[in-house]
């Protein structure tokens, strides 16, 4: 016994100074890392925030600190088992001090915080799909659970896909951040609008002789059994020599209103002179709020090329709408921000849970800003009327597709910041004056993912519970079911 | 003839075998080698875990991520061959092993094997459509998996075991090869319920096949998100674009019947009976050798397209050039003949860059020769991004690059590519992504490296310093437009140069310009470019093809007259010797004007202008 105690105690020794903290260093700036994570504030059941070190060096040595939680990594790869992330964000805000070794010894890198505080919506529903411009192989809708990193298929065109009859899938949504209430478009083969309501499926053909096309960007009430949907003919072009690369454009657009329980579709806006887009409903279902760009003289505009020759100069600006959701009757539109007076358009407005925010995409012009790297954030306080660039979180690239955690603390945006090809989702938390965190990029078990990955992320919606139906069980109804008629019913 | 004569003769015959994968690997490293290149430039294969874990998301993940592990090597033409002849080789040897052909007849065993070459040389203008990874050693490993499903499993020798190991294999080899699993699995079922193993219980390895034939793709469905109607054919080409699955399929399922008609030769004898053998032998021979040979893709135009965009994509200008004259010098002799498009464009280009389009451009035989396919892949996907990438409309090229990626894969040239435009278009970012991606291969690691230097912020003039974007940067100096070009690319420059001139036009753009608006055979437009020209480029030297259009343009009924350029006597007299013919001759389509001119009054503008009509442009 005698002879081994020397063994074990130098072997002990070995193991404590494998993990010790490096001794004899230097302090240094900032470390490089990807994805930043450096002072950003997140959720206390986010999933760990993996990153790597983007500075060169031989070794490096990364202690994370919550109160008298310690957890020590070695190597460049940033990776945090899920059970100390855990013992480290119930401790509070974490500490993360980086070591790094070259030729003339150890470094400490400037060691930056992690706030933790609120929780997030533990599920996020996004779209995964190629950044292409016409053709498309595999499109999915997949729930990532955000406090780890499992994904669930909702649906996938491959399920159904065969040869070269393809789906587009796009435009899911749910209705109060819970999925009894959830619906997607399908395009092209089996086509129709995937409706899942209360424990049952039903796949509706909006399209009406009345109506521009089937519905498009939905917006489920909140208290009662109506979805908002725009119609739009929608085409696109290509940027010969800029950075933009793809015009997306509506030549026609209106608004509709789809009643569930009557199957029935109703005009909600379809002037000629207008072109309505992206409706969404106030909390309280009184209002609609959506945008719209004015065309002077339809009948000389669309004889002289339409939207396509001008799209420069189509621009969108926000209303909203009073709505009595009992007998469907709507009030005047109402002007909130004239953005074309400001040579800017509007996209994209989403109420905040509490009702007194309004965030929204502006850009130069156009309807499609996720293709226009000058699109950012902006919010409107709708006590007020006064609004902002968020400047916080918006970066020289694209801002776009965004919406609120059911508690309203919470946004999850799209943007194009990593690289301006694919796009990105960010949370960033709010606070109560309406100012947010540095955003941070959504956790990926591999931290070089968002460099590796080859497809965009786009729609992201929190729910607060985990898809209900299978996607086997969506496939096998949408093989199965051809798209029941609505009837248009006259306002 | 004694019995030993008889084996020395069959011995011959046995040996003669390995003259198949030898002339196989001599062909395919001398005669094929752009096919195979391009098999190589349009699949990728990368050493990083994550991206091999999106191979394992569904059934014969693991099959196409072994297969495109091989493909990477056919960057190296002659290895990449190699390996391929060595895995059919051992295909075929191990058909005869494991099926106890005696060597007397073993070319019987290189008869899947030939079906099996047939159906990758037989692709030709496919390559550009096939999008399953990998597709190229695909068969040959799913083979070879075959193979080994009946040699593992002929080794269990009592049934319960044998149920319940086949089940196990079955399923997991499902989940590694997709359908190969599937037919091995019948094929062993078939060999085991044939052998004296199972006497009584001959159905128990037919009914583990079947199970494991119905159990396995359901099983798989439900845990992925695939389309079930596919997972009995999964690890198979499915149906691209209008080509029948059939097409891209039952080439495989015969070469793959081949192991099951075997395991019923078992009970045959083969015995002694030499002209028996040595007809088999002799029949199998031929096989191998006519089954490739009938179907093998033979066309000089899509060979030399393949070796000029090879060029072209290593920036070998003059490569691209020779390989261009010497088709045209191989049917010299051949009226019929006309280069494609393709070819066509990628020489105007070729010339352009290197500073001959004045001197050469009409040079050359001209034509608009469809391809031979039943299945024509348009030019925006063989050569869309290159057109646009050089002609300095990068976000055309992104276009092209980013359709052919999502339909067909993320390949080499994608990435590449990708980097160039990305620089083009000053998205650094992306270009380092791209060459961090290509880092991570084994043959490109080096070039990503090599370029690095290139990811700077501001990098604009040291672009404008380096090849190819030296070229292509000053052909950036239009303003940007919201456009489309469909599929037709050539249109689409057509329209591009010879549209309202860029206030910033550089002395490339109206060299450029000029050269289109000849295509364009317009002699307003040739004027006004030409006289741009003149004021941008201040020529030492009028180039022949400029001076013959001046000259030309001058002659026409409503031709502005240029007295004051100096014309080679050469241009003048062509004019007139050209003059003689055209009148003898008078209207006569292309093919039938290249029999009656001489190459000299072919070779020119005016030959162009008169003769060169109705041309298939895209």
């Amino acid at each position: 016994m005698k002879r081994i105690i020397p063994y074990i105690t130098g072997l002990l020794f070995l193991a404590t100074a494998c993990n010790s903290e490096p001794q004899g260093w230097v302090d240094g700036g900032a470390a490089g890392i990807f994805p930043d994570y450096a002072n950003v504030t997140v959720p206390s059941n986010i999933a760990p925030t993996n990153f790597i070190i983007l500075d060169s060096a031989s070794k490096y040595h990364t202690i994370l600190r919550s109160a008298d939680v310690q957890y020590d990594i070695k190597g460049a790869k940033v990776r945090i088992p899920l059970r100390k992330w855990r013992e480290l964000t119930s401790h509070g805000d974490i500490t993360v001090t980086i070591y790094e070794k070259n030729s003339s010894g150890w470094t400490r890198m400037k060691p930056f915080c992690m706030n933790v505080t609120e929780e997030v919506d533990p599920y996020v529903t996004y779209r995964v799909i190629p950044p292409s411009f016409e053709s498309f192989q595999k499109l999915s809708i997949i729930q990532r659970n955000l406090t780890n990193f499992k994904e669930k298929t909702v649906y996938s065109n491959q399920m159904v896909a065969k040869g070269s009859t393809m789906q587009c899938i796009n435009c899911h949504s749910f209705k109060n951040w819970h999925t009894d209430n959830m619906q997607f478009h399908i395009r092209q083969q089996l086509g129709g609008t995937i409706i899942y309501s209360n424990g049952k499926l039903s796949k509706v053909n909006l399209k009406t002789d009345s109506t521009i096309s089937a519905g498009v960007y939905p917006s489920w009430h909140p208290t009662h059994n109506y979805i908002a949907y725009s119609t739009n003919r929608t085409y696109q072009e290509l940027h010969s020599n800029h950075s933009n690369r793809v015009e997306v454009f509506d030549e026609y657009s209106d608004l509709i209103l789809y009643d569930l329980e009557k199957n029935s579709v109703s005009i909600i806006e379809n002037d000629s002179t207008e072109l309505e887009c992206f409706p969404y409903w106030s909390p309280d279902g009184k209002s609609l709020y959506y945008v719209s760009a004015h065309i002077d003289n339809p009948e000389s505009f669309y004889k002289s090329g339409g939207v396509a020759a001008s799209t420069q100069d189509i621009r969108y600006n926000l209303y909203s709408k009073p709505f009595n959701p009992d007998d469907k009757s709507w009030g005047d539109k109402q002007l909130i921000i004239c953005a074309d007076s400001m040579q800017k358009s509007i996209t994209l407005p989403r109420v905040s849970p509490d009702g007194r925010w309004l965030m929204f995409t502006m850009g130069n012009q156009g309807v499609f800003h996720i293709w226009h790297k000058e699109a950012d954030l902006y919010m409107l306080d709708l006590r007020n009327g006064g609004y902002r660039s968020v400047d916080e979180i918006n970066s020289p690239d694209v801002e776009s597709y965004h919406s609120w955690s059911s508690n309203g603390r919470w946004v999850i945006f799209s943007s194009r910041r990593d690289d301006g090809v694919f796009t990105r989702l960010f949370l960033t938390h709010m606070s109560e004056d309406g100012h947010f965190s540095k955003p941070f990029a959504l956790p990926q078990k591999d931290p070089e993912f968002s460099r590796k990955y080859l497809y965009s992320f786009n729609i992201p919606e929190f729910t607060v519970e985990p898809v209900k139906v299978s996607a086997r069980v969506i496939a096998s109804f949408v093989k199965s079911n051809d798209a029941q008629a609505v009837s248009f019913e006259q306002k | 003839m004694s019995p030993r004569e008889e084996n020395k003769r069959l011995n011959i015959l046995a040996t003669a075998r390995w003259i198949l994968p030898v002339a196989l690997f001599c062909i395919l490293v001398f005669c094929s080698y752009p096919f195979l290149q391009k098999v190589e430039e349009k699949s990728f294969f990368q050493f990083d875990f994550l991206w091999f874990k999106g191979f394992l998301d569904k059934p014969s993940g693991f099959l196409a991520w072994c297969s495109l592990f091989f493909t990477q090597f056919l960057h190296l033409h002659w290895l990449g061959a190699l390996i391929w002849v060595v895995l059919l080789t051992l295909a075929a040897e191990l058909t005869r092993t494991v099926f106890s052909i005696p060597k007397s007849i073993s070319a019987l065993a290189y008869v899947p094997v030939a079906i099996l070459v047939t159906y990758n040389m037989s692709m030709g203008y496919l390559v550009y459509y096939m999008n399953i990874p990998g597709w190229f050693f695909t068969p040959v490993l799913g083979y070879l998996f075959i193979l080994l499903s009946v040699s593992v499993l002929r080794k269990i020798r009592r049934p319960l075991p044998y149920t319940v190991i086949s089940i196990i294999y079955g399923l997991a080899g499902y989940y590694l090869t997709g359908f190969y699993a599937l037919a091995g699995i019948i094929t062993s079922g078939v060999d085991s319920a044939l052998s004296d193993r199972f006497q009584s219980r001959r159905s128990i390895p037919i009914l583990s096949a079947i199970s494991v034939v119905i159990i396995a793709p359901i099983l798989f469905t439900g845990m992925t998100t695939y389309n079930l109607s596919e997972g009995w054919t999964i690890g198979l080409p499915q149906q691209i674009i209008e080509i029948p699955a059939s097409r891209l399929q039952l080439p495989i399922i015969a070469a793959l019947l081949f192991p099951v008609i075997m395991t019923f030769s078992g009970s045959v004898k083969y015995g002694r009976r030499p002209l028996i053998l040595y007809s088999v032998q002799v029949t199998a021979l031929v096989l191998t050798v006519a089954i490739p040979s009938a179907f093998w893709f033979k066309d000089d135009n899509f060979k030399a397209e393949l070796s000029m965009i090879h060029a072209v994509d290593n920036l070998e200008w003059n490569k691209a050039i020779k390989i261009f004259e010497s088709i045209s010098a191989k049917h010299e002799k051949d009226p019929s003949w006309q280069p494609t498009r393709v070819l066509v464009l990628l020489k105007d280009l070729a010339l352009i860059k290197t500073g001959q389009e004045g001197e050469r451009a009409f040079c050359f035989e001209d034509g608009s020769k469809p391809q031979k396919a039943r299945w024509s892949v348009p030019m925006a996907f063989q050569i869309g991004r290159i057109l646009h990438l050089h002609y300095g409309i990068p976000g055309l090229c992104n276009r092209w690059l980013i359709e052919d990626a999502v339909m067909f894969g993320w390949n080499n040239m994608t990435f590449r590519y990708m980097f160039m435009n990305s620089l083009l278009l000053g998205n650094v970012q992306a270009a380092r992504n791209y060459l961090n991606v290509m880092e991570h291969t084994l043959f490109y690691r080096k070039w990503a490296k090599s370029q690095e230097y290139l990811c700077v912020d501001d990098n604009r003039s040291l672009l404008a310093g380096t090849a190819p974007y030296d070229m292509i940067l000053p052909l950036m100096c239009y303003d940007d437009e919201i456009c489309t070009d469909w599929e037709g690319c050539e249109n689409f420059l057509m329209y591009h140069f010879n549209s309202i001139r860029p206030e910033n036009a550089t002395p490339l753009y109206d060299r450029v310009a000029l050269f289109y608006a000849l295509k364009s055979k317009q002699s307003t437009l040739f004027w006004t470019r030409f006289l741009l020209y003149l004021d941008s480029n201040n020529p030492d030297k009028i180039a022949r093809a400029y001076q013959e259009a001046t000259y030309l343009f001058s002659n026409t009924k409503d031709g502005m007259s240029m007295p004051e350029l100096p014309l080679d006597n050469q241009v003048k007299n062509l004019y007139k010797s050209f003059g003689q013919n055209a009148q003898k001759y008078g209207k006569k389509s292309l093919e039938e004007s290249r029999v009656l001119f001489p190459a000299n009054q072919r070779h020119t503008y005016y030959y162009y202008y008169y003769y060169v009509n109705g041309l298939q442009l895209f």
